[in-house]
């Protein structure tokens, strides 16, 4: 095939992907569960913005003309842009089935165009914009005092910092809205499985929302700071408990940056150590469902792990949602929607919830902050209990 | 915006809601294209709609059709915008009426075995819920993301028609808005005395396709009721290889015409292969290593019948000199779920690949009668032979692809052949050489089907002589129906 109609993997700057918005085939797989995988007639549908705006260019297939308007130079940097752009939760569901049907990457050029816009000085929505501001001053997505960071583990424990080769990287979610699953990893790992752990000296925001708004340069330097203080620390491995940061770090060789250590989210690591029988659970008699987080399971791959625990765990009835793995309907944490459009961001954890009740599912249990946060609202209006996976094995470890 | 367009905008607004109307260009750009416009040289012919509206309900739609009769205003319908024909991209500007938001399968009927769906039910989502049931719809070689409903009102033929027949003979029934804003109702349903879609013929003449092939310009089909099939108990299928494409003809003429077996196609050059290849390097390997036509026989029903049909089979490859393939082989195995449930499967999966990349770009898809098909394939692989671009006869360069599928229609009465040059649809050479491919077909016998393409605007040479008198009388009909010209413009009867 000639050059011209080849793409290569990996772009970076918005025009690169002008030949791509002509191949859109417009056959609708960014949209829609992959057809053999659909289960359930109400739970066909994938794309969060376009479900719920409608508009074609809402869906990643519609953004592809969108983008090649701005291409041209046709389209200003308008509020419907704005709301195009920013809607998105950044899911990757277009990404996963797109790139493999069509071998296009449709959630490339929508960070492409967010860069775009961001650095062509168009305006964020209000919130995000606030949140970049206060990421800018306190080093985290919560504009909370970053030394505040640690406020969640006892002041005796604190005391214990030593170089380890375990660094445990809390992120802003658990450390500062989420606590209980950071203290639940902490416990878990520090005193139940009695492995030596430590935390970064200045932990800093991963840099993901600032990725998610477009800027770019701001994400690099948190992400050049928070590999400073990993080398400082002396560790090989590194664990996180929010999906988020744990994809950003995986992704670090894609913006230039050199990794040199080993980042796993606790899943992972939970998982290998469950496979070492380090550890085994008690029995929990209860119909238990798993959210898979986008940015552990789309973006990184990772839908195992977390399964093998729950399986492990004796009298457990582990189903799956209609829409799981790869076709997973988002939580509608990601992307900044949360934070930007609050109601929007429910209506998709709503969603979610139509598929949770129809399982009858007793217990959720998802692997990320963020996916728990904006899920928890639904939970407690179902009466569905939510926990993150760390904190269920915290609670069911054999002997604890 | 004029005052006219404002005032449009906000009637269109009072009926659906200020969200779902909009003449906003980051929304209405995105409606100007569809996957037949890949190549760039087409963008002169992009025009975007000056309004989307999103209507939720019948009447929502008979209201948008009225305020577009009041300002003689165009209209182009669009469901899941899955389209190669040009037919969902507006012409003239206008009010694009987008269907998403009428997206419910209204009821499925296991008693009377029909679905009941709205324009934007795809056909994944259908089949998913029918297969649950024991049943499945017919579909072409679409990918199931598609709708079901615009899929039937532009079908053509499938693997199985020689079994059920031909796609529109599922439709049972529809709800229509007509270019007056009239809500037409169709099929036994619309019988007082009936009152329930299960039988295609309402009272008086007969009407059940009025919609079919039109397009979009005869009205806007807002439900449609579907016959579904049941799947059978036990299922087989049995692929026959050949070399040569007398010996296999022969073989497929023969078992069309005893009008057994759910399905059978007659599948050539990479098409089967690039279903269950990923890469244009598994293709190439896979097609040197396939026979170079294989005779795929999915056969469904009870035992005996199904022992009785491969008997036959077996008798006919026989006498042929076909050889019947081990059918264990994995990839073999995805044409289980394409020839058994037809959609919601892995068919469409795979047929999106090729679609995407070196996909299905046929020449010529047409219709044929039995004694044609091997003169049709050789005068076929001679013209490819011919060009330069195929610098292996047999299997082309690895850019450009020669495939072939025929289908029997109404049991082996006339068949349905695609002969193919596939490649990606952006490349301007494999435009050039469909061109000069396409135009030596038709004199061994292929008619070009009744598959409109707006965008292909150069005069067809003996349509005036042939069908002539026929769309007239359509025109006629249309232009009663809407005479200032609104509905769909440019689709059909420009």
């Amino acid at each position: 095939m000639p050059e011209e109609y080849c793409y290569p993997l990996l772009r970076k700057k918005l025009g690169d992907y002008y030949e791509m918005t002509w191949r859109c085939a417009k056959c609708g797989y960014c949209r829609n569960v992959l057809p053999s995988d659909t289960e359930h007639e109400r739970f066909g549908r994938q794309c969060p913005p376009g479900e719920r705006f409608r508009y074609e260019s809402y869906y990643a297939s519609g953004r592809s003309e969108v983008a090649r308007r701005v291409m041209e130079g046709k389209q200003g940097l308008t509020d419907r842009l704005r709301h195009i752009l920013y809607t998105c939760t950044t899911c990757g569901a277009c990404e996963e089935w797109c790139g493999a049907t069509q071998w296009r990457q449709p959630l490339k050029l929508e960070m492409a165009m967010r860069n775009h816009f961001f650095s062509q000085g168009g305006q964020l929505p209000g919130p995000l914009e606030k949140m970049r501001k206060g990421i800018n001053k306190n080093f985290n997505r919560l504009n909370r005092n970053n030394r505040d960071r640690l406020g969640w583990l006892p002041e005796q424990e604190k005391q214990k910092k030593k170089q380890t080769d375990v660094v445990f990287f809390v992120g802003c979610r658990s450390s500062f809205n989420r606590t209980e699953i950071a203290w639940s990893a902490y416990e878990l790992i520090a005193k139940k499985l009695g492995i030596n752990i430590s935390f970064l000296q200045d932990e800093r925001c991963c840099g993901r929302p600032l990725l998610d708004m477009g800027d770019e340069k701001g994400a690099l330097a948190l992400m050049q700071h928070n590999i400073r203080q990993i080398k400082e620390s002396g560790a090989k491995k590194v664990v996180f408990t929010c999906a988020e940061c744990f994809s950003t770090f995986s992704d670090l060789e894609t913006y230039g940056l050199k990794k040199e250590f080993e980042g796993v989210h606790i899943s992972q690591y939970l998982a290998s150590l469950l496979k070492e029988g380090k550890f085994s659970l008690q029995g929990l008699k209860k119909r238990v469902v798993f959210h898979d987080p986008c940015y552990l399971g789309r973006h990184q791959g990772e839908y195992e792990a977390p399964r093998t625990i729950l399986a492990a765990v004796p009298g457990i009835e582990l189903v799956e949602l209609p829409r799981n793995r790869k076709n997973a309907w988002c939580c509608g944490a990601g992307g900044g929607v949360q934070e930007a459009f609050n109601e929007y961001s429910q209506w998709i954890a709503t969603e979610r919830f139509e598929e949770i009740k129809h399982v009858k599912a007793e217990l959720l249990i998802t692997s990320c902050p963020g996916c728990k946060e904006n899920l928890w609202a639904q939970a407690r209006a179902n009466g569905v209990e939510i926990m993150d996976l760390a904190e269920l094995v915290n609670t069911y470890i054999e002997g604890a | 915006m004029g005052q006219e367009k404002e005032q449009i905008l906000n009637e269109l607004r009072n009926i659906v809601g200020s969200e779902w109307a909009t003449a906003d260009p980051e929304i209405v750009y995105a409606y100007s294209r569809e996957a037949n416009l890949y190549p760039k040289d087409l963008s002169s012919v992009m025009r975007p709609p000056f309004y989307v509206v999103l209507p939720g309900t019948n009447e929502e739609v008979q209201k948008v059709v009225a305020i577009a009769k009041t300002y003689k205003c165009p209209i182009t319908i669009q469901t899941t915008g899955l389209n190669v024909s040009g037919v969902c991209v507006p012409h003239r500007g206008g009010i694009l009426v987008d269907m998403k938001r009428m997206d419910k399968i209204l009821e499925i009927d296991e008693e009377n075995m029909t679905a009941t769906v709205q324009p934007y039910v795809s056909i994944a989502r259908l089949s998913c819920e029918l297969q649950k049931r024991g049943m499945f719809i017919p579909v072409p070689g679409n990918p199931s993301t598609a709708s079901i409903m615009s899929n039937i009102l532009i079908g053509l033929g499938l693997k199985v028609t020689n079994k059920v027949g031909r796609q529109e003979k599922g439709l049972v029934g529809f709800k229509m808005v007509l270019p007056d804003g009239s809500l037409f109702k169709v099929g036994s349903g619309s019988d007082a005395f009936i009152r329930k879609d299960f039988w295609p013929h309402g009272p008086g003449p007969d009407l059940h396709l009025f919609p079919i092939h039109s397009l979009g310009s005869n009205g806007i089909v807002t439900e449609m009721t579907i016959k579904c099939w049941l799947r059978g108990e036990n299922y087989k299928e049995l692929w026959v290889a050949y070399e040569d494409i007398d010996r296999a003809s022969e073989a497929f003429l023969e078992l069309a015409t005893k009008e057994i077996c759910k399905g059978i196609n007659l599948y050539g050059g990479n098409k089967y292969t690039s279903y269950f290849t990923d890469t244009r390097e598994a293709m190439e390997r896979m097609v040197r290593a396939n026979p170079e036509f294989q005779l795929i026989i999915s056969m469904e029903g009870t035992k005996r019948q199904l022992a009785y049909e491969e008997s036959v089979v077996r008798k006919v490859a026989k006498k042929t000199g076909g050889i019947i393939l081990v059918d264990k082989f994995p990839p073999y195995e995805t044409f289980v779920e394409s020839h058994a449930g037809m959609s919601g499967s892995f068919y469409s999966d795979y047929s999106m690949k090729y679609w995407g990349s070196r996909g299905a770009n046929w020449v010529i898809a047409g219709f044929s009668s039995p004694d044609r098909l091997a003169d049709m394939y050789k005068t076929y692989t001679e013209a490819v032979m011919d060009n330069p671009d195929f610098a292996d006869p047999n299997f082309g360069n690895g850019e450009y692809w020669r495939s072939t599928i025929m289908y029997p229609f109404e049991g082996g009465h006339y068949y349905f052949a695609e002969f193919g040059i596939d490649s990606h649809p952006g490349d301007p050479k494999w435009q050039e050489i469909i061109k000069k491919i396409g135009a030596v077909l038709p004199m061994y016998g292929a008619r070009r089907g009744h598959v409109v393409l707006p965008f292909d605007r150069a005069p067809r040479e003996g349509v005036a002589d042939t069908i002539g008198p026929y769309r007239d009388l359509a025109k006629r009909m249309r232009d009663r129906l809407d005479p200032a010209g609104i509905m769909q413009p440019g689709g059909l009867f420009q």
